[in-house]
């Protein structure tokens, strides 16, 4: 087997592969045998029809086959023998005719990653906004800590239900044209902004705790949230089932020692602002990875075989597609004029990640086994998995790999940031400082 | 007159009838690049007689026949429970070529 590599461009080469007869004619006799084996011809038992039948009646289809293994055989073999980092399999096979007595020829693109040096990856201009938690973001923690703690607890002491109170209600009636019939609605008179009703809450308020089949009217603005039930009459009856006062604790040390995170107040407050700091932390450090590999990829604009371009497209999209909580092969295909919108941001990201991956090798930035043997532990505990199964389950599935690789990439971003030109900036977190650090809790 | 196309019906292709292609009724394969009288078989129509079978062959694929052997199958007798009948029976002809001659067909297979 003869193979030639032309260039054809620095993401491209062009193998020129001849194949001799005699080579080609061992394939088309094996691909005849196993033929033989299976196929049911009327007139001839099974497997005992001769080649000369099968090649009047299957020769295409066998000669097809026998191509496309070659083709694959010699890609395999031309890959090795030219260490070509082959990114897909050949494409615009040309030629490859079965001809008798003549060698098999053929040409076919190979895609590769392009060969390059990373330039510049170290003092990239990056700005890093200052961390400031302010006492109200802290105090907004505190608080919401505080609505987490309180306690639902039988009304003692007063015969009708008033503001803060929690009810659970059954409430049969229209709103308009729409019918309502709930069998228990649970709500919070303090949270209007959950107000099924306009005036609803108001409405309750101050009504007997034994209210029975208790009569609402209300008029519905034009201003109504939902526009639906705009300009309606809600005619509603409604049966108290339960009610329930909140026992929200009081802000004192005694608090902070429930929450188990301070035994003072000031303590709670100090680690509450400690909590957040951290997290913002790590969002800032997100923000100047994003930023130096923003700034990495502006300066080496290396070309991308389009086969990863194509690969990270259809990731994007399995992702976005994940987000809308739809199933693989769910929903529609993705549309060319969409996929041409995708590829710029899609052939930056695999820019990205070729950059990072050859400035890790040029750095010698390694992931030891006890890193990836961390994350593995974090995943299963997220998992609520033994470690030893997620991690066997990693590994056969091949992902250990891919953990591996994320977690390379992730220290290359960080060894870029920590040789960036950093400038601290004072500038606004674009969320909500508090809401961040409390999902993240 | 009859048509060529009326006496031959269809070439039988079976495991004997390639094997005959082969070798032409020789025990073994020739040798290669030998030139081997080949016998095709065909169902042919049941009155037709050798000579017209050998006519017919010669004008419809061109070829030199040297020899027609014919045979006639009986249809086997099926039952389908209380219900007997007979399958149709048919001619057959073994027909040997002149060496070198040759017959490519694979209709009705």
């Amino acid at each position: 087997m003869q193979i030639r590599v032309e260039d054809v461009s620095p993401v491209e080469k062009k193998l020129h592969v001849e194949i001799p007869w005699d080579t080609v004619q061992a394939k088309l006799g094996d691909a005849y045998r196993e033929l033989g084996k299976g196929v049911a011809l009327k007139g001839f038992r099974k497997g005992k029809a001769p080649r000369s039948v099968l090649e009047q009646l299957y020769a295409p289809r066998v000669h097809a086959e026998v191509v496309e293994n070659l083709v694959r055989e010699s890609f395999y073999r031309g890959v090795a023998e030219h260490k070509l980092a082959a990114v897909a399999e050949p494409r615009d096979v040309e030629g490859g005719e079965i001809k008798r007595g003549q060698p098999l020829a053929f040409n076919a693109i190979v895609e590769v990653k392009a060969d390059f040096e990373p330039k510049d990856y170290t003092g990239l201009p990056i700005e890093r906004r200052k961390v400031v938690v302010a006492d109200e973001t802290v105090e907004k923690a505190l608080e919401e800590l505080r609505s987490e703690h309180t306690e639902l607890v039988p009304i003692e002491g007063r015969e009708t239900s008033a503001a803060g109170d929690v009810l659970a209600l059954n409430i049969v009636g229209t709103i308009g044209e729409h019918p309502v019939d709930q069998k228990r609605f649970v709500v919070d008179l303090d949270d209007t902004d959950k107000e099924p009703v306009p005036g609803l809450f108001a409405a309750l308020t101050g009504l007997p705790l034994t209210t029975k089949d208790h009569t609402l009217e209300l008029k519905i603005g034009d201003d109504w949230r939902d526009e639906n039930l705009r300009n309606r009459t809600a005619t509603l009856s409604v049966t108290i089932l339960e009610a329930r006062a909140k026992d929200v604790p009081a802000l004192d040390d005694d608090f902070a020692k429930d929450t188990g995170k301070a035994e003072t107040l000031a303590g709670l407050r100090d680690k509450l602002r400690e909590d957040i700091a951290a997290h913002e932390g790590e969002h800032v450090q997100k923000e100047c990875r994003d930023a130096a590999l923003k700034e990495l990829v502006v300066r080496n604009q290396i070309p991308v075989a389009s086969a990863l371009v194509d690969r990270a497209v259809e990731m994007q999209w399995n992702r976005l597609r994940a987000m809308l909580g739809m199933k693989e092969g769910q929903g529609p295909a993705l549309a060319p004029d969409m996929r041409e919108k995708m590829v710029p941001t899609a052939t930056d990201e695999v820019r990205g990640q070729m950059l990072l991956e050859a400035i890790g090798i040029a750095e010698k930035i390694e992931v030891t086994d006890a890193e990836v043997e961390t994350q593995v532990a974090e995943a299963a505990r997220g998992r609520n998995v033994p470690v030893a199964r997620l991690r066997a389950e990693w590994q056969r599935d091949g992902k250990i790999d891919n953990v591996r690789w994320s977690l390379r990439q992730e220290k290359v971003l960080d060894f870029l940031v920590e040789k960036a030109a950093v400038t601290e900036v004072d500038k606004p977190a674009p969320h909500d400082m508090h809401d961040a650090a409390h999902h993240r809790g | 007159m009859r048509t060529p196309q009326s006496i031959i019906k269809r070439p039988l292709l079976t495991e004997k009838s390639a094997r005959l292609r082969e070798t032409g009724g020789a025990a073994q394969a020739p040798a290669e690049g030998t030139d081997v009288a080949q016998q095709i078989v065909f169902e042919v129509a049941p009155d037709a007689n050798k000579i017209e079978i050998r006519q017919a062959i010669q004008s419809l694929f061109k070829v030199s026949v040297t020899g027609v052997r014919t045979l006639i199958v009986r249809g086997k007798v099926k039952r389908v429970g209380r219900f007997a009948g007979r399958r149709p029976g048919m001619k057959k002809a073994y027909v040997t070529l002149k060496p070198g001659d040759n017959i490519s067909f694979f209709e009705g297979v």
